[in-house]
């Protein structure tokens, strides 16, 4: 962990430090896009599965980790891009005739699923996003796990259309590569086509977080007065951070229905958002690495446990939330740096460097400025100390 | 037909009355403490749990069911409300400044108790006699006479709180924390107390909720998921924070929902129900009783 020299102005930071994270970023895509090629069509299926799910996790850190609102409704766009793609990937399975070729049919049979779920989710999450984000920062929370209930409630009451708890059972993906083709057992070549799609994603996400529009999301999850005062139309922020991850959210779902050839109502249960609260928090939120890391962390315990103590999963999961929330609020990402820095300050006791990434580490919310400056200090012990001043007062 | 919709009318008012009992104590909890409390419905279901428990361990017992269940009445809510009030005191107020992180870990406390329950409860589907059988004849149909008792119950405690928050000391305290805390805390009420009772109030009208349900559902372990969003709905339906649109929201859902239950299937009810609700809430995003926080209510 290199560790610079600090700067008076931190905006100018992120650019000293592109080029080593972008090698980091490019040796983690390629050693994705190499290994599962040796491995078994289980360990492929898990990695895919991180994946998607991680694209998830971060489409839900962009409204969750940048923006400062906690969505239980995530679920709706994912279900929502699961569904359009999976109607549509029927509708064109059934129209097309047995013998026609794979050339035109690959092109739009997946393409076409994968951007019905895109548009179906995305567009309903630009729709609902104003009328959302106005119920204020308790009622949000509250009002998106009513439409998570509403659409859950509503897929159950359409069997005839979603196939209810027992779901719709999907053809594999028109997609072969040099007569590799895809199977429900093995993802195969929908692997390629699943990297290629979520590292564009996190691309796309990443070049937005670290943007205008990003500074403009963390000022309002850190002061919405503040930001109003410099100018902000705060709610149109919130709405475009909303609209933003809804639509990620809905090409994860996209994804899912595409390559797991099934899907069921379970997908719009607000428990589905809970997880990606999970796993981005234990990962670290407000970081575009974070929910990645998260996600791949509990689905390979969930996958772990399930062959040794099935029902103990669920109390890890709640026991390692706690642990998260107190010990080290950051996550997973945030104690990891944590360490790193401490021992290169062990090692080179005259720099001490606070680095943008660390500033923008810390979750809190509200007026917590005090905290926020705690916790780039010292970590997860600054946090504890912060919350025990704050904790003074009553 | 006349006999149909009112029967359904009936039941709407019935669940009606026990979807605001636990939205009550979960509007208590935020209305005080401004915290969101997910695991709220985890107190439902231990409440359920707690009842079928404690009927299967006094099963060589000889008093008769009803006595038995009455116990369980008095005896369950109170425990799961220490069960509450510890609970806030170790976990809940070290966080309290941090609503996120109250959300985060509530919703932890609630996996951690239903899958507890889970393992210490294995088996598919639990179910409880009711302990007062027989009906009462409805227009040549027969309303099962508990249903009647339950709803009863429920007014009954509910006008118990009602009274306890404005005819004791500790509720003008209660009510004077949710107005302002630090005025409150600046005139000498002890808040981290009422911060204690208030949650141990709200889990123990959780859990009073689950007794009285746990004869005419399925006792189990996920109980609580489901009706905990539904307690949400009702609670920002009603206004977030006011105690009487909780009450108004929730028996209005039910209402609503039996209501067209009786021309569609049960599921597509409720989701039109749900959809109703929305509606109301587009027109009245503040909800029907959520004024900018009126003095009282």
């Amino acid at each position: 962990m290199p560790v610079s020299k600090p700067t008076p102005a931190p905006a100018l930071r992120p650019r000293s430090r592109a080029r080593p994270e972008l090698l980091g970023v490019l040796l983690v895509v390629g050693l994705l896009a190499l290994v599962p090629w040796a491995l078994g069509p289980f360990e492929r299926g898990l990695l895919l599965r991180m994946l998607i799910w991680g694209l998830f996790a971060l489409s839900f850190d962009v409204v969750f980790g940048y923006a400062g609102l906690l969505s239980l409704g995530h679920s709706v766009y994912f279900g929502l891009g699961a569904y359009g793609a999976a109607w549509t990937l029927l509708a064109l399975h059934s129209s097309a005739s047995p013998g026609a070729g794979l050339g035109t049919g690959m092109a739009l049979g997946v393409v076409l699923p994968l951007l019905a779920g895109l548009g179906l989710g995305g567009l309903i999450a630009i729709g609902l996003a104003p009328l959302l984000v106005r119920t204020g920062r308790h009622g949000f929370i509250i009002a998106t796990a009513v439409t998570a209930l509403i659409a859950f409630t509503l897929a159950q009451s359409r069997r005839d259309l979603t196939g209810g708890d027992d779901g719709l059972t999907l053809p594999p993906l028109p997609l072969a590569l040099g007569g590799w083709r895809v199977g429900c057992a093995d993802p195969g070549p929908a692997y390629g086509l699943v990297l290629l799609l979520v590292a564009m994603t996190v691309a796309l996400y990443g070049a937005i977080v670290r943007g205008p529009v990003g500074l403009a999301l963390r000022l309002v999850r850190e002061n919405e007065r503040r930001a109003e005062a410099l100018g902000f139309d705060v709610l149109r922020v919130k709405a475009l951070a909303f609209a933003l991850g809804g639509a990620g959210a809905a090409l994860a779902g996209a994804l899912y229905a595409l390559t797991s050839c099934h899907v069921s109502t379970r997908v719009f249960h607000w428990l589905v958002s809970a997880d990606a609260l999970i796993w981005t928090l234990f990962g670290g939120a407000g970081t575009l690495v974070g929910p990645l890391l998260g996600t791949a962390v509990f689905l390979a315990l969930r996958e772990g446990l399930s062959g040794l103590w099935p029902p103990g999963y669920p109390i890890l999961v709640g026991l390692a939330l706690l642990l998260t929330v107190r010990a080290f609020p950051e996550g997973l990402l945030g104690l990891v740096l944590g360490l790193a820095r401490g021992a290169a300050r062990w090692a080179w006791p005259g720099r001490t460097g606070r680095t943008a990434r660390e500033a923008r580490n810390g979750m809190s919310d509200g007026d917590g400025t005090g905290e926020k400056r705690a916790a780039g200090r010292g970590g997860a012990q600054g946090v504890r100390r912060a919350a025990g001043r704050r904790q003074r007062r009553f | 037909m006349l006999a149909l919709v009112l029967f359904q009318l009936l039941n709407g008012f019935v669940w009606g009355w026990v979807v605001a009992l636990i939205a009550l104590g979960l509007n208590l909890v935020y209305g005080v403490l401004r915290i969101v409390n997910v695991a709220h419905g985890a107190f439902y279901m231990l409440g359920a749990v707690g009842a079928y428990a404690l009927l299967e361990a006094l099963s060589g017992w000889a008093a008769p069911y009803g006595v038995k269940f009455a116990l369980a009445l008095l005896v369950v809510p109170p425990s799961v409300g220490l069960l509450g009030v510890l609970i806030e005191g170790a976990l809940l107020r070290p966080l309290i400044a941090k609503p996120v992180l109250t959300v985060i870990a509530t919703f932890a406390l609630l996996l951690i108790l239903q899958q507890g329950v889970q393992l210490a409860l294995p088996g598919e589907v639990h179910t409880l006699a009711k302990p007062l059988p027989g009906g009462v004849p409805l227009l040549g149909l027969r309303y099962p006479l508990y249903h009647l008792a339950l709803a009863g119950v429920a007014a009954l405690l509910l006008g118990l709180v009602a009274l306890f928050l404005y005819k004791t000391r500790f509720g003008v305290w209660a009510r004077a924390v949710r107005q302002d805390r630090e005025l409150a805390l600046a005139l000498g009420i002890p808040v981290p107390r009422v911060y204690g009772l208030t949650v141990g109030l709200g889990t123990a009208l959780a859990a009073a909720a689950g007794v009285l349900v746990a004869p005419i559902v399925a006792v189990e372990a996920t109980m609580g998921m489901d009706i905990l969003i539904e307690a949400f709905m009702v609670v920002i339906v009603g206004g977030l924070g006011s105690l009487r649109g909780a009450v108004v929201a929730a028996l209005l859902l039910r209402l609503v929902e039996g209501l067209l239950a009786v021309w569609v299937e049960p599921v597509a009810a409720r989701a039109l129900a749900l959809l109703l609700m929305g509606a109301l809430l587009l027109i009245r995003p503040e909800g029907l009783f959520g004024a900018p926080e009126p003095e009282e209510a």
